[in-house]
């Protein structure tokens, strides 16, 4: 009797355990997509109709995650007459975006970055073609024209427009030259307009502060910048003069620019760890004065200064015009692609909904909701211009709180009110870097075999430049081997590569 | 024997233990053997959205690329193989030896001490431990660097030097794991019998000759299936500690499988070609694991299965 008890209760015990073990394991995938009614009667006002319910996925950034309530969501879906259900992905996004798809329960509109993944993606079926739909997206239509080198660098190779465009966000560059403006000054230091000049104020600095390697270069990763300065790049990019597609690292103008790293290297201006440095150990090294010099974000001029003001109330941190290279004007950057939006499900049961989404975007009143929220609530308009409310402090508090600038919602962006937000210093920075951006670069979109063909290559070749172009700078190999470093490249199938941009970019024209 | 007793009424009288081995014979086949069925992604040109049985069938096209047209593999191949060997073959022995030694304590105060405070690295987290290698072998004050400045030579970036670089890793390596790695040694020291190690002494055997001729075949059973076990694990060479411990200057020692994997196929989404060098990877460890078991076998008569 006792043992059929004994029996029961465990038989009882290990149902209950596999039962709430297995609920809680069960994560039901972002909620699916609700079907309402579909828009029955065309004639009838979108206004008129109940909201329609449009499930979206957006990268949860870790510094504002994703908050269902925000206002800006609440705004937009007006705006559209939908009500959206925003969820974020899970983990990392390159990782989750090919998951949801994968799991085939993707929500109505998925956020995603960059052309590869959407190509990919858009490649297999899963996205739609917006340029399919133009009929039902006018605004969309209106800005493209407005805008056509931006959607042109978006189009798969076959023409098609997985992702909506965008604009704004992030301004139109993306990094930066820094200097500390107050060492210059205090030591009568000429802001150099060449490298050779660069080499001179380096070495001048080097005698005044003897611990500090004046130009702060963490690894070979620099050399895009650099590169940039003497009419070259560190990568494959097409020249407009002789209008080809060329390999930066074998030319004689990255040469010269790599000349420059290894003297430097060898005069002890720029960091002896080379290659083993962090971002801990360059806020170290800036903010105690062993470096002067430092590629960054506009952001990092009022980051570093209230880090060192503290100890250092001289401390000044400004945008350092950046010197030219070999008869070259000096460049921050390129001109910067923002690329990042919506796309629209394949198998969504809500896809009206979700172009009236997507087209209302680029309507002046969404632009003016997503850069600066409600009036009365974030913002106000003072002398016919907008201005922040109080209460957003920062960048930070602007997404947090209200959503503004998150992912998903921010297509057509008033970059005056990124800029209305800087202090008077990174104004005056802003603006002036803002005259030395190099204007961006071409694109060429590969099919699946061509990018399959030249793969490896690309990356055997990636490969080979980040270990020999670390070695030249460090000593580790002289310069005198150039040429058999350059030949190295060849036999890794350089014209072969570059063959087939050739091939992509012409398609690409016609 | 009578002939054995009919399949049912075996079973039968191990229900019980049958049913208490359920949950975990159903764990293994749902988390371990259902998810093998994924190796076929290997095969084909995987479709996100189409589905793993909708993709096309390339067969052998990401082993081939990965083999043989990739210019790489054979350093690869090189590099990961030998910073395995090099950890097995210095950091095998290590826990065996402190083990050995901490067996012939006396004080156990200081055995205790001892024991606990080898096996702290065991838990700092790798990110940590290369930051501190980064620090002490730093070319610009580190702490090495600064001994050799007292013996008068010149400061030196070992980080950037790729023939330091599987020293560094293995013995970075053999500190963290020393420690931990004595527990399974002790456990089983402590299960041999005293009684042998006074009929030794009575046989005027010395501290030396006890361990060699008691401690040490007592504990072979032991080593022989971690050995089997380590040997199987070569080619899965750590990601992370790799990772965070190289940099472009050593590609030449310190690029492995999965170093080459995650920029080259996590960086691309490229599912196939990722799965690829994981089933090569799988297979690998396999063959070595079999091979290793049945050498076991044969000179030791002590394996796995």
């Amino acid at each position: 009797m006792r043992r059929k008890w004994s029996m029961a209760i465990t038989l009882i015990l290990l149902t209950a355990m596999i039962a709430a073990c297995s609920s809680g394991n069960n994560n039901p995938p972002a909620a699916s997509p609700n079907s309402s009614e579909p828009v029955a009667d065309a004639t009838k006002e979108p206004s008129e109709q109940p909201p329609t319910k449009l499930t979206m996925m957006v990268q949860s950034h870790p510094s504002w995650p994703v908050n269902k309530d925000w206002l800006v969501y609440r705004e937009l879906g007006k705006l559209a007459n939908v009500q959206l259900d925003v969820s974020g992905y899970q983990g990392d996004w390159w990782e989750a975006i090919p998951l949801v798809i994968a799991s085939g329960d993707m929500p109505d509109l998925m956020w995603m970055s960059g052309p590869d993944i959407i190509h990919k993606h858009g490649g297999e079926g899963a996205l739609v073609n917006l340029l399919d739909h133009m009929d039902q997206m006018p605004n969309l239509q209106a800005w493209i024209a407005e805008h056509q080198e931006i959607t042109d660098a978006l189009l798969s190779t076959d023409g098609k427009l997985y992702m909506n465009p965008a604009q704004g966000a992030y301004g139109d560059w993306d990094g930066l030259w820094l200097y500390r403006e107050d060492i210059f000054l205090k030591n009568n230091l000429a802001v150099p307009k060449t490298y050779e000049e660069l080499f001179d104020v380096l070495v001048k600095l080097k005698e005044l502060y003897p611990d500090s390697y004046p130009l702060f270069v963490p690894n070979w990763g620099t050399m895009n910048q650099i590169a940039l300065s003497f009419g070259t790049a560190n990568t494959f990019y097409y020249n407009e003069q002789s209008k080809k597609w060329q390999y930066g690292p074998t030319e004689e103008s990255y040469k010269q620019a790599l000349q420059f790293l290894v003297d430097a290297y060898a005069a002890k201006l720029i960091p002896v760890e080379f290659g083993s440095l962090d971002e801990n150990k360059r806020n170290e090294m800036i903010t105690t004065n062993q470096s002067f010099i430092v590629y960054g974000y506009i952001g990092q001029i009022d980051s570093f200064n209230n880090l060192a003001r503290g100890e250092n109330p001289e401390f000044k941190m400004a945008q350092f015009t950046p010197p030219g290279g070999a008869g070259n004007p000096g460049y921050h950057g390129k001109e910067f692609r923002f690329q990042e939006g919506l796309t629209v499900a394949s198998n969504s049961k809500n896809k009206e909904a979700a172009f009236r989404f997507i087209d209302s975007m680029f309507t002046e009143k969404a632009k003016e909701v997503v850069s600066w929220g409600v009036e009365g609530i974030t913002f106000e308009k003072v002398d016919g211009k907008n201005k922040y409310l109080p209460i957003v402090k920062d960048t930070a508090t602007r997404a947090v709180s209200f959503g503004l600038r998150t992912a998903g919602v921010n297509a057509w962006f008033d970059n005056e009110a990124n800029i209305s937000l800087f202090n008077e210093e990174t104004k005056a920075s802003y603006i002036e870097a803002g005259k030395h951006i190099a204007p961006a670069g071409q694109v060429a979109t590969f099919t699946k075999e061509e990018r399959e063909s030249i793969s490896l290559k690309q990356q055997a070749i990636s490969k080979f430049v980040s270990e020999n172009v670390s070695k030249f700078i460090i000593g580790q190999r002289p310069m005198s081997e150039w040429d058999a470093y350059v030949k190295g490249i060849n036999d890794l199938g350089l014209s072969d590569v570059l063959n087939v941009f050739e091939q992509a970019y012409a398609r690409s024209q016609q | 024997m009578n002939g054995r007793r009919p399949f049912l009424k075996r079973l039968d009288d191990s229900k019980y233990l049958l049913l208490l081995f359920l949950p975990a014979a159903l764990f293994y086949l749902i988390f371990e053997y259902a998810p093998m069925f994924g190796i076929v992604v290997a095969f084909k040109d995987y479709n996100t959205f189409a589905g793993v049985w909708a993709s096309d069938w390339v067969g052998l096209k990401y082993f081939r690329i990965f083999l043989f047209e990739n210019p790489d593999f054979l350093l690869l191949l090189r590099n990961t193989f030998l910073l395995g060997v090099y950890s097995l073959i210095w950091g095998f022995p290590a826990p065996i030896i402190l083990a050995l030694l901490l067996n012939e304590l006396r004080s156990s105060i200081f055995k205790r001490t001892v024991q606990t405070v080898s096996y702290l690295p065991h838990f700092v987290s790798n990110v940590v431990i290369v930051s501190m290698i980064t620090m002490f072998l730093s070319p610009d004050g580190g702490l090495v660097n600064k001994i050799i400045g007292i013996f008068g030579a010149d400061p030196v970036y070992f980080l950037s030097k790729s023939e330091f670089f599987r020293t560094i890793y293995v013995s970075s390596g053999i500190w963290q794991g020393v420690g931990w790695g004595t527990i399974i040694y002790l456990a089983a020291l402590t299960a041999v019998d005293p009684h042998l190690y006074e009929a030794a002494e009575l046989d005027g055997a010395g501290r030396w000759k006890r361990m060699l001729h008691v401690s040490i075949p007592g504990i072979v059973p032991v080593i022989i299936i971690l050995l089997i076990l380590n040997i199987g694990g070569l080619l899965g060479t750590g990601f992370e500690k790799v990772f965070l411990l190289y940099n472009p200057m050593v590609y030449a020692t310190a690029d492995i499988f999965s170093t080459y994997t995650y920029r080259v196929g996590l960086l691309q989404g490229n599912f196939s070609y990722a799965t690829a060098i994981g089933v090569f990877n799988g297979v690998v460890g396999f063959i070595l694991i079999v091979a290793t078991n049945r050498l076991a076998k044969r000179t030791q008569e002590t394996s796995l299965w």
